[in-house]
């Protein structure tokens, strides 16, 4: 039996903080795959063409989302996810800077499945990335 | 009775009395007379006492002179007008309320309700009062509550307006009467929404000043955690690239603050000076960014430009920051062309700055005014020009706005200032 390789798609514009989730990952020996897109148009275009049945964009088994994004920012993305009825049960994870009550509130209320601050510390943020990973690619279950 | 009998009731007696010349000039008071009108003797004589409010009796001494006395009621007409006047001379409302209607009420009252005195006396309180505040009143009222409360109350033109309301029951001429003072809340009202609203934009700002400066800060931690993590690993490959990392990192937070205080300091505008001509100041501008126009091959349209009040540095800044913003957002426009010129609209002058760059789509337009908004993550600066540019133009009493039909179809900021009427070119 082969195991399916999982797959992230994560979008985050600050390219720093994008570098130490992959590196984080890589330390992990983690065998998922993820795909780094920049801005909210570019990821609400990849799950257009995922949904179209575009091989070249498969399904995620996760969308890791930052926040704040230039042009259309997470919340607007999730917001596409929830209400396009074949994306609406990919979990998303909000990863951001910001503890603000606010986007936390904003996030839970278009039904967001975890908000998550990014850790400053690089250790925690590694096993902050494997228990994400072991959590929604191992143990979440959702409909296809 | 004899002069020296006379004099001692004169002097002694409770009620107040005065002798005058038969053109009614006061020669002698006593010091009820005195206390009375509430001044002294020296004050008193020699003034007329024709003029005074007091209802007074007099009678013949025989010898050309009169004798003044005043009864009780003379002394209730004169407080009574005291009292008048005092409540002419307040700021409040005062009404005297009796079964439910205004029985009086001052000058001030009355305006309030955009009625005179005449017309408010006798109209029932609830048609005084909005709709949804009557049963509040009513129950006060019926309960001889003495406050303070709010209601809203509706003007004789059915325009409505907030109020604070104290009362007092009082007793007069054998009944309890209410005596209500009012004040318009209105400024009271606008103040503390304006005060909210400051509040309101200083939580965002504080909300958008901490996301950006901690953003670097995980970058600087994340890297040195990561570095830490490839020494004990063994491994070296990139800890150069890393160290520039957190360098770039370490200096994006100096620029972040520097230009945070840059932000507040716009806020305290230095020396304002009259009729400064915006068409110098915008050349100035342009001067300074002349290295950025050259490099961009853009052209610069000065139009006719008009004068104003206003301080000359920081007006340099607010062109200096729209050029360099057209510029830094040319897209690969061939032929880039900043106007900048003045327009009539109504009432106003607006001055604008135009450009044919990359333009705004709608969602945008308020967006980029916001600190360290940026409409591009990688192009240049924090993101705190137009922040600037907006906070230095209110500070003149001004507003700005960015108008453009959508992406591909250039920018306008239009700046609306209070200007001087001269125009120069």
């Amino acid at each position: 039996m082969t195991v399916e390789t999982q797959l992230i798609l994560y979008t985050e514009d600050n390219e720093d903080h994008a570098e130490l989730v992959m590196r984080a990952l890589v330390r992990s020996n983690d065998p998922t795959r993820v795909i780094h897109l920049r801005d909210g148009e570019a990821t609400v275009a990849y799950l257009a063409r995922s949904r179209a049945g575009d091989p070249t964009a498969p399904r995620p088994d996760l969308v890791l989302l930052d926040l704040r994004l230039p042009g259309r920012d997470g919340i607007e993305v999730l917001e596409e996810i929830r209400a396009t009825a074949e994306l609406a049960s990919i979990p998303v994870v909000i990863l951001t800077t910001s503890a603000a009550d606010r986007d936390i509130e904003r996030a839970y209320a278009h039904h967001v499945n975890s908000y998550v601050v990014k850790p400053t510390d690089f250790a925690t943020l590694t096993r902050f990335v494997q228990d994400l990973r072991t959590y929604w690619t191992t143990w979440n279950v959702t409909a296809r | 009775m004899s002069d020296s009998a006379f004099g001692y009731l004169f002097a002694g007696s409770p009620e107040p009395a005065a002798i005058s010349t038969a053109t009614d000039e006061i020669i002698d008071l006593n010091a009820a007379f005195s206390r009375l009108l509430g001044r002294s003797r020296e004050d008193l004589i020699g003034t007329c006492l024709t003029g005074t409010n007091l209802v007074l009796r007099s009678r013949e001494l025989g010898d050309g002179h009169r004798l003044w006395t005043c009864p009780p009621d003379g002394v209730l007409a004169l407080s009574e007008a005291r009292l008048a006047a005092l409540g002419e001379a307040t700021f409040e409302g005062l009404a005297l309320t009796r079964g439910g209607k205004i029985a009086d009420c001052n000058a001030q009252l009355a305006a309030m309700w955009g009625y005179s005195i005449g017309e408010i006396i006798g109209i029932r309180i609830v048609e005084l009062t909005a709709p949804e505040s009557r049963e509040l009143v009513a129950d006060k009222v019926a309960t001889n509550s003495e406050g303070p409360y709010q209601h809203t109350g509706v003007r004789k033109d059915g325009s409505r307006f907030p109020v604070e309301v104290r009362a007092r029951m009082i007793e007069h001429e054998g009944s309890l009467v209410r005596v209500t003072a009012v004040r318009d809340l209105t400024e009271h009202q606008r103040v503390i929404k304006e005060l909210r609203a400051r509040t309101g934009e200083m939580e965002q700002f504080v909300y958008t000043v901490s996301h950006d400066l901690k953003s670097p800060l995980v970058t600087i931690k994340g890297f040195l955690g990561a570095i830490a993590a490839d020494r004990a690993a063994g491994q070296d490959g990139s800890i150069d690239r890393d160290l520039a990392r957190i360098a770039n990192a370490a200096d994006k937070m100096t620029e972040l603050l520097d230009d945070l205080l840059e932000l507040s300091r716009a806020g305290h505008v230095g020396t304002l000076s009259a009729r400064i001509p915006l068409g110098d100041v915008a050349r100035a501008a342009i001067d300074l960014v002349a290295g950025a126009l050259t490099t961009s091959n853009a052209t610069v349209e000065l139009g006719a430009l008009p004068s104003i009040t206003g301080d000359r540095g920081r007006l340099t800044q607010v062109f200096q920051n729209l050029i360099e913003n057209a510029v830094k957002y040319m897209g690969a426009q061939p032929a880039p062309r900043i106007e900048i010129g003045a327009r009539s609209e109504g009432e106003q002058t607006l001055v604008f700055v135009r450009d044919n760059g990359i333009g705004l789509a709608a969602p945008f337009l308020e967006r980029i005014f916001a600190p360290f908004e940026k409409l591009d993550p990688r192009s240049p600066g924090t993101g705190i020009g137009l922040s600037l540019v907006r906070r230095i133009v209110e500070f003149h009493g001004g507003t700005i706005r960015a108008e453009s039909a959508g992406l591909g179809h250039g920018t306008t900021f239009v700046l609306v200032l209070p200007l001087e009427p001269t125009m120069d070119a």
